[in-house]
Order: structure tokens, then C-alpha cells, then sequence
């Protein structure tokens, strides 16, 4: 009996003892490794190389030259950064706590179309209303919504008021232009706000293998039906800032026979980030989803407003927004083109 | 409510009644609660291992018939892994078996019993520092032979019975979040439920796909015919596909055993 519990002593602890041979090794925290691990992640699950025409293997070869094992921490961020700065997407950034890389160029190069303390001097005023994430104000009978943030919870509470408020005048507009985008979630909400039917506005696909073409089937996207619904007319507001879910949203209203969309057109991040760890414990993202309107279009490239048209510098020295002023010309029926 | 909860009451009287009177019929409900040390690695959120402490409790009971033993046990655990660089993710499982071992006429007190078990394991798991597709799980039902080795032995006058049980898992069914995010691969969300179900279960493959139970119990047998144990488990599992995931624990936890008939 005695060699019979030794035995079982023995076992159990062979088995406490045994983690390291059954789960697979760390892996290193050498610079190339590290290099190595975010390239092959990014090689294996990114949704836009065809797309964009990126030859990630010639940008492999570029950067991996530049990397040593004496390289300092900085210096392979500063790499690894400038890597995935090749992929020009607003949804790739490598965080590594001191510092957070990212490729804005999707609106840094185009005119800003928004002036934040132009909307808060002569058009919200001193009595606008907040609802939750909306602050709103009736400018010539017609209800300015400015939603800054889609990251910024929509209650059904907050979205009743707007709805009524703007049942009270001719029309009603939605400010998205700077919204950088959040929860697709608050997306959907808003956008139901406008129909009572299901409609579908575009359809996604999500890398499912590693090879370049390794996809699921399309889906639909649709707005959900929504209830006590606002039946006027809506016009949206974008610019090259308004991104991400932004985008959905304006593809969302964009599919609605009610709606028009003015200003520039959104700067795109139409698809969905993945993250990733890398083994020194930085964290990255990266688009991993693809998204296209009911005519094929990337939302990638930003989804295109029906009036284009950039804010004018002379309009905003007399201290008006121009964009608004087209809106409210088409909502009141005296637009001529 | 009540009625329900009466109800109920009759029907486990009628069962304990049935069963009592076959003499040679035991039944003892056991419950456990103890501390699980646990490390893993979901490629479809890192290449990177986790680990940390569980709680865990389990909740069983053991059916003692003329020729065979059967035990139907839930365990539940819950806790916070964390990886080397401090990021973390919380695990929850939630795991159902059934043991069944075979014995000649009568409880066959000392050696080893055979027979085999049914697992159902469900594991799923919160990344804390991803925004996106942070949530991930697997599911799986096995079958495969399972022993157990009873030990009664007598220190200072007490009674006391070690008791060790190991399972492997040989073949069965399985769902698991796919290359990226949480869905299953192949899942479709305009499919029906039914669709998707057949659309996303996999085999579990023998030596590709790994689950492998030990635990050792050592029970203060009471004269109450109760008993006070504390027990070892360990457990392995690893899940084959495009993106693997590894699991193991070792968990300690006390027990009680009550004889219910």
C-alpha cells in the first residue's frame, strides 16, 4: 500500500510540473521575432491588400533590414510603425504604451469642413438642448442635431426627444461631420429612427483563412425596423473626419428614400478591426472585415454624399457655415444646385 | 411556485422510495469548492500564454447500482488570466460528465473499476484590452474509457478512502470561435439555428484534438456515512483548427460527500 501511494504521489506531482510540456513555448522577445510575429499576423488576417494593391512581402523585405538584434525599443517601434503606416488605414495602430501609432492621412490631407466653434457660436447658441449624446437646436424651423461621437450611448429615451422635437418643424439635420466613429451598435439606432422595414444597406465579409482571398460569403447589412419613426425629411452631414462606424452610419442613410447627404464625402474605415499581441506585449489593430454599398464600393473609400461641397473660408469669416446652409435650402425646397 | 416546488418534493420522494428499496442501492450527493491554477492559449487572441487563479465548484452526485457506478457531476470555474506583459482575460467554464464504472454483483470497495465517461465542456473567454471581437469560445462532447482506483485504508482508528479517477476523451463533437471573432467558421447569421449547428460542428479527433482528466481524492469516511475529502484534479485539453486553443488546470478543492440513501 505504501509503494501504491508513493506512486500516486509521485504522479500528481509529475503533472503539477508539467505546464511547460504541455502548452506551447512563449515565444521570444527578440526585435526579429517580434517583427516577424506582427507581419506574419497582419500577412495572414488584413482585408485590404487586394484592395489597396499592397505588396506586403516587398514591404516585409524594406522593413525587416532595418531591424537588429541591438535595435533599441523605440527604434523597433518606430519600424514596426512605419511598417504598418504603408497600409494607409485609420484602423491600424500598434500601441506599445509610450507611444500609439497611427496613418491619419484619411483626412489630415482634405479641408476640415467643420468648425466646431462656428456650430457653438451662431448655431447651437446658448439655449440649445442635450439629450444624452445630442445636443439640438431649431434653426429656421428645421432641427439641428450635432452628434459628436458614436461612441456616446443613444438611449431610446434621447432618441424620442429628437424625434419629436423635429416632428414640430420642416425637416431635421444630422451633424456627424468630425465624428470619428464608435459603436456600430449606436449606429443602427439612429439609423432605425428613419424606417419601419428592415432595409439592407450594404453587405460585409470577414477574413476566415490566411490566405490573401480567404473569406466568408457576403452578408447583408440592414438597418433594423425601428418604431415611432421620424417620416420627414433628413439631410446628413459628413466630412472626411467622419469615419468608421460614421461611415455606416452614412452608408445606413444614405439607402433611405428620405435622406440626402451633404458635405465631403466620410474618410471610409469600413472594416472592422482585430487585435493582436505581440510577444514584448505591445498591442496592435488592424482592418480584418470588408464592407461594401449595394453597388460593390469599398466603404474603405468613404461613402460619397449626393452635394458635395467644401465650407467656404469667406462664409466663415461672416460666421456662417455654408454646409448648413445648403442643407437648409434643400430641406426648405429653395435649393437650386 | 409552490406547486411546482410540491410537486417536485413528490417526485424525489417516489424516487428515494423506489430506490431504497432496492437494498443494495446507494446514492451520495457531493459538493466541492476550491481554487483552480490555470493556463491556456486561444491563437485567435494571442500567441501568448495566460494564466491565473479560478474559483471552482462542483456539484455531483453518485448512484452506486448492484453492478455499476455512476456519476453525474457540473463544475463551474471562473477567474482572471493574465499574460507576462499584464494584459488580461476572464475565463469562464462550465463543464458537465458523467462517469459510469462496472463492477461484478456487488460495490467493489478496493482496485480498479472500468468504464468509460461523457464530458461536455464549454469555455468561454473575455479579452480585456481588445475593443473588438474580445469574446471567444469552444464547446465540445466526448466519449472515452475512464478508471478508477478505490483505496480504503485505516489511520489512527479513522477510516479514510483514496480515491483516484482519469479519463481520456476519444471521440465527440465540437464548436468553436473561428479565425477571427467569436463566431463558429462557416457560421451564417441569415441560417437557421439548425443550419448553423451543422454548418459549424466538428469532429474531435483523436490525438489531434486532446482531453485528458486525473483527479485523486483522499475521503475522511465519517460513521455517519458521510464523508470530508480533499482532492486533486487535472485536467488537459487542446482543440485542434486553424486557430488552436490549449487549456490545463490543477485544482484543489474540498469536499463533502453526503449518503442520501
Amino acid at each position: 500500500m505504501v509503494r501504491k501511494k508513493y506512486f500516486y504521489v509521485t504522479l500528481i506531482f509529475v503533472l503539477s510540473s508539467c505546464d511547460n510540456w504541455l502548452l506551447p513555448e512563449e515565444p521570444t522577445t527578440e526585435p526579429l521575432v517580434v517583427f516577424d510575429k506582427l507581419w506574419e499576423d497582419v500577412n495572414e488576417r488584413y482585408s485590404f491588400f487586394e484592395h489597396k494593391d499592397i505588396d506586403w512581402e516587398e514591404i516585409r523585405n524594406t522593413y525587416r533590414t532595418k531591424v537588429s538584434r541591438t535595435i533599441s525599443t523605440k527604434g523597433l517601434f518606430d519600424v514596426l510603425a512605419e511598417m504598418l503606416f504603408e497600409l494607409r488605414d485609420g484602423h491600424v495602430n500598434l500601441n506599445a504604451g509610450f507611444d500609439n501609432s497611427r496613418n491619419w492621412e484619411w483626412y489630415q490631407d482634405f479641408p476640415d469642413n467643420y468648425d466646431q466653434n462656428l456650430i457653438d457660436k451662431n448655431y447651437l447658441g446658448r439655449d440649445f438642448w442635450i439629450s444624452g449624446p445630442f445636443r439640438h437646436q431649431f434653426i429656421n424651423d428645421v432641427l439641428y442635431v450635432n452628434y459628436r461621437s458614436f461612441s456616446q450611448d443613444i438611449s431610446e429615451g434621447n432618441l424620442q426627444v429628437i424625434l419629436e422635437r423635429a416632428r414640430q418643424g420642416r425637416g431635421m439635420i444630422i451633424d456627424v461631420r468630425s465624428n470619428g466613429g464608435g459603436s456600430l451598435g449606436n449606429a443602427y439606432t439612429l439609423a432605425s429612427a428613419f424606417t419601419d422595414t428592415e432595409v439592407v444597406v450594404a453587405k460585409k465579409r470577414i477574413k476566415n483563412g490566411p490566405e490573401m482571398d480567404d473569406f466568408s460569403s457576403w452578408e447583408n447589412i440592414s438597418i433594423p425596423a425601428g418604431e415611432n419613426i421620424y417620416e420627414g425629411p433628413v439631410v446628413v452631414l459628413t466630412n472626411r473626419r467622419s469615419y468608421s462606424a460614421t461611415t455606416f452610419f452614412a452608408q445606413m442613410m444614405k439607402e433611405l428614400p428620405q435622406v440626402i447627404l451633404i458635405g465631403d464625402q466620410t474618410g471610409g474605415g469600413g472594416g472592422i478591426p482585430a487585435y493582436g499581441e505581440l510577444p514584448n506585449g505591445w498591442t496592435y489593430r488592424f482592418s480584418t472585415t470588408q464592407t461594401v454599398d449595394l453597388e460593390g464600393r469599398q466603404l474603405e473609400d468613404g461613402v460619397l454624399v449626393d452635394i458635395s461641397i467644401d465650407q467656404s473660408p469667406i462664409s466663415t469669416l461672416r460666421g456662417e457655415d455654408n454646409i448648413i446652409t445648403t442643407a437648409l435650402q434643400v430641406l426648405m425646397g429653395n435649393y437650386d444646385g | 411556485m409552490r406547486k411546482i416546488f410540491c410537486n417536485l418534493l413528490i417526485l424525489f420522494s417516489c424516487v428515494l422510495f423506489v430506490t431504497k428499496s432496492s437494498a443494495q442501492t446507494k446514492g451520495d450527493i457531493f459538493l466541492s469548492t476550491g481554487i483552480q491554477f490555470f493556463a491556456g492559449r486561444d491563437e485567435g487572441f494571442s500567441s501568448m500564454n495566460y494564466r491565473g487563479n479560478k474559483s471552482t465548484s462542483t456539484l455531483g452526485f453518485v448512484l452506486t447500482r448492484k453492478n455499476k457506478t455512476l456519476y453525474f457531476h457540473g463544475d463551474f470555474s471562473y477567474g482572471v488570466l493574465a499574460n507576462t506583459a499584464g494584459a488580461t482575460i476572464n475565463e469562464l467554464g462550465l463543464n458537465y460528465s458523467n462517469f459510469t464504472f462496472y463492477h461484478k454483483n456487488k460495490t467493489k470497495d478496493k482496485g480498479f473499476l472500468w468504464g468509460w465517461s461523457n464530458k461536455n465542456a464549454f469555455h468561454i473567454r473575455r479579452h480585456n484590452n481588445f475593443s473588438n471581437y474580445n469574446f471567444r469560445y469552444d464547446y465540445y462532447s466526448t466519449l472515452g474509457p475512464a478508471a478508477q482506483y478505490n483505496l480504503p485504508f485505516q489511520w489512527k482508528n479513522k477510516m479514510f478512502t483514496w480515491k483516484s479517477m482519469a479519463s481520456w476523451q476519444l471521440i465527440g463533437l465540437q464548436i468553436k470561435s473561428g479565425y477571427i471573432g467569436a463566431e463558429p467558421e462557416n457560421y451564417q447569421e441569415e441560417s437557421t439555428l439548425f443550419n448553423n449547428f451543422f454548418n459549424t460542428v466538428k469532429p474531435f479527433i483523436l490525438f489531434k484534438d486532446v482531453d485528458l482528466g486525473f483527479s485523486s481524492a483522499l475521503y475522511w469516511e465519517l460513521p455517519t456515512s458521510n464523508a470530508l475529502g480533499l482532492r486533486y484534479q487535472f485536467n488537459y485539453g487542446k482543440l485542434s483548427g486553424i486557430k488552436k486553443v490549449y487549456r490545463l488546470d490543477h485544482s484543489i478543492d474540498l469536499l463533502l460527500k453526503v449518503r442520501l440513501w
